[in-house]
């Protein structure tokens, strides 16, 4: 018998009592909102170490990213799909035509996002996301950070030392 | 004897309530929590209920992606798969981030006798690896070290100046001392939070981005978890990380969320599943809601007695309300000792994140833990002496003298403990009738 075998061998000995799948629609429909998401998701960024702001018309993505940094030896700028209000994620697809490593290796990290794209909490985001099997995705809130020495905030422990967020309308 | 630094136990103690404190700031913000932590737990239920349908569905939409799932039904099968995984493919040096099941299954020692170097790459556990100890909490692994302690170690193990002790120039000299690491390890591995049934997906939710960088740059990347990972679906990642770091850390959500599925471009993707007694514990009626656990610390973190002894108190690997429980489980004989490190407050129940009835475990455990036939002798005998006024009154007039006799011949209450004074002077009945 294989080891996968044996496992399930044992689940099924095992017996539980048998619960129903939960129904998350009430709690998905009554989960907080926001009056403004938009000025929520930018509050929430700022929260979590980042920067942010709107883009001004005419203005382009380069030159603001390099306004938010403008001391950045090298900013990488990559495409996200949308934001959270609750607490500041961009998400991130498989990136295409560049390593995944490049969301993590770089110093400066400019995510740029539509400005209607902001969905007010997790369970939106996911719902976005929908039950469609993708490579690879992730969120992102601010740069990296760890609180291992005596529960200090650092910012900058592998990932990236700063994160801009910029909106495009 | 070893000397208690008070001075440190206190500031465990209000370090670990201030994160307690955070945690409920960010709840009380949220109106639906209650019904969040109601949804986590019956997701958890469904989800640990229908673990074979679950596990099928997983394997089938991880190997569709381009995956390659292996199963381990114990920690040295565990070992065996990734202990062969790496020597096949030639791997010297490898990165990993945190996981407790590795903690759990002994993988680093595993790999090193096979003499492969494995680098923990969180920093709380490159600290502790470098101390050459084990975590004291599953979030916060240093939380018992000083900021000197881990200076004096830096400037040891990677050169930082003498006397520097700034907690942001240690995270930066580990830091560069890592990224060397990251960009020539062959292979780098996971933990998992969340496996996703309906996508096959892994999630892994982190702050530092260590697990990002070790699985972005080499060729072949491991994710292993035990079979408790597993939810349903994407939509109920939407309640977990809403739960997960508010909790664990006060945070409104980790850094990082990242979900894998597919291998990247040229590289390999292997996933190992594990048992390692979770299926004896989904056959426990009164412990299989243990399974529900997200591993989120946070019943450490409010625990009156963890807060103050500390993780190395306890004799399970996993410390606090949860060890104690997941200790019983795992050795009932082995690790009943620390049923004892337990007020029954049930602080941890109403904090609990996918509400695991850790007070509640702890209180039945120990009507099934029989004492010891030395202890139970003691308290028969206690039993007889404090049953009659004159029996007590005599023990209690012997026991003074009885007492200062002993010690003076050196007798110890046990191991790092001297034997206590009996009340000095007067007993309670004499203090009564003097009055």
């Amino acid at each position: 018998m294989t080891s996968k075998e044996q496992i399930f061998e044992a689940l099924r000995a095992a017996r539980p009592e048998i619960f129903e799948k939960p129904d998350l629609s009430a709690l998905k429909r009554d989960s907080l909102r926001y009056e403004d998401p938009l000025a929520q998701f930018c509050e929430a960024v700022k929260g979590s170490g980042g920067k942010v702001r709107l883009l001004r018309a005419g203005e382009d993505v380069p030159s603001a990213a390099r306004e938010l940094f403008p001391d950045a030896e090298e900013i990488t700028i990559v495409p996200g799909r949308f934001g959270v209000a609750e607490n500041g994620c961009v998400y991130l697809p498989e990136p295409e035509g560049r390593p995944r490593v490049d969301y993590f290796i770089s110093d400066v990290l400019v995510l740029v996002i539509p400005a209607d794209a902001i969905v007010p909490n997790m369970h939106d985001a996911f719902d976005r996301l929908g039950e469609t099997p993708t490579r690879y995705g992730i969120f992102i809130s601010g740069p990296s950070k760890t609180a291992d020495i005596e529960q200090a905030l650092v910012y900058g422990a592998h990932g990236a030392r700063s994160v801009g967020v910029l909106l495009v309308r | 004897m070893r000397k208690i630094d008070y001075a440190k136990v206190d500031w465990q103690d209000e370090t670990l309530w201030l994160v307690r404190g955070k945690r409920d700031r960010l709840a009380k913000a949220i109106p639906e929590w209650e019904a969040l932590r109601d949804a986590a737990s019956r997701l958890k239920l469904y989800s640990n209920s229908h673990l074979p349908e679950l596990l099928e569905q997983f394997e089938a939409k991880a190997t569709a992606a381009g995956a390659v799932v292996h199963w381990a039904k114990d920690a040295r099968e565990y070992r065996e798969i990734i202990g062969g995984l790496l020597t096949g493919h030639g791997v010297k040096r490898f990165v990993k981030s945190k996981s407790m099941l590795s903690e759990e299954c002994g993988l680093v020692p595993y790999l090193e006798s096979l003499g492969i170097e494995a680098i923990e790459t969180d920093l709380g556990e490159r600290i502790i690896q470098l101390m050459g100890t084990s975590p004291s909490h599953i979030v916060l692994p240093a939380i018992h070290v000083k900021r000197e302690e881990v200076g004096r170690l830096f400037e040891k193990e990677m050169g930082t100046e003498p006397g520097n002790a700034d907690p942001t120039y240690l995270t930066h000299a580990a830091r560069r001392n890592l990224r060397e690491k990251f960009l020539t390890a062959d292979a780098g591995m996971t933990g998992a939070n969340f496996a996703v049934a309906s996508t096959g997906e892994v999630v892994v939710c982190t702050n530092e981005g260590n697990a990002d960088m070790g699985t972005s740059i080499p060729k072949l990347q491991i994710a292993a978890f035990g079979i408790d990972k597993i939810v349903p679906d994407r939509e109920s990642l939407g309640v977990f990380t809403r739960l997960l770091a508010r909790t664990a850390t006060g945070q409104p959500v980790t850094t990082y969320t990242t979900m894998y599925s597919a291998p990247r471009e040229g590289s390999e993707f292997h996933i190992v599943i594990v048992d390692n007694g979770r299926s004896r514990i989904l056959a426990d009626r009164e412990h299989f809601r243990l399974l529900n656990c997200l591993r989120c610390g946070g019943c450490m973190n409010t625990c009156p007695v963890y807060r103050r002894i500390g993780g190395y108190a306890y004799s399970y690997f996993i410390p606090g309300p949860v060890g104690i429980n997941l200790g019983v489980m795992a050795d009932a004989k082995r690790y009943r000792d620390n049923l004892s490190a337990c007020s029954l407050c049930a602080s941890c129940s109403s904090l609990c994140p996918a509400k695991v009835d850790l007070a509640d475990q702890i209180y039945k455990a120990r009507q099934h833990t029989h004492a010891s036939a030395k202890k139970a002798l003691m308290s028969k005998g206690m039993g007889l002496v404090m049953a009659r006024p004159w029996t007590l009154e005599a023990a209690l007039c012997a026991g003074q003298a009885g007492m200062k006799a002993l010690k003076a011949c050196g007798v110890k209450w046990g191991k790092g403990r001297e034997l206590p004074d009996i009340a000095s002077r007067k007993s309670y009945k004499k203090l009564r009738d003097d009055k």
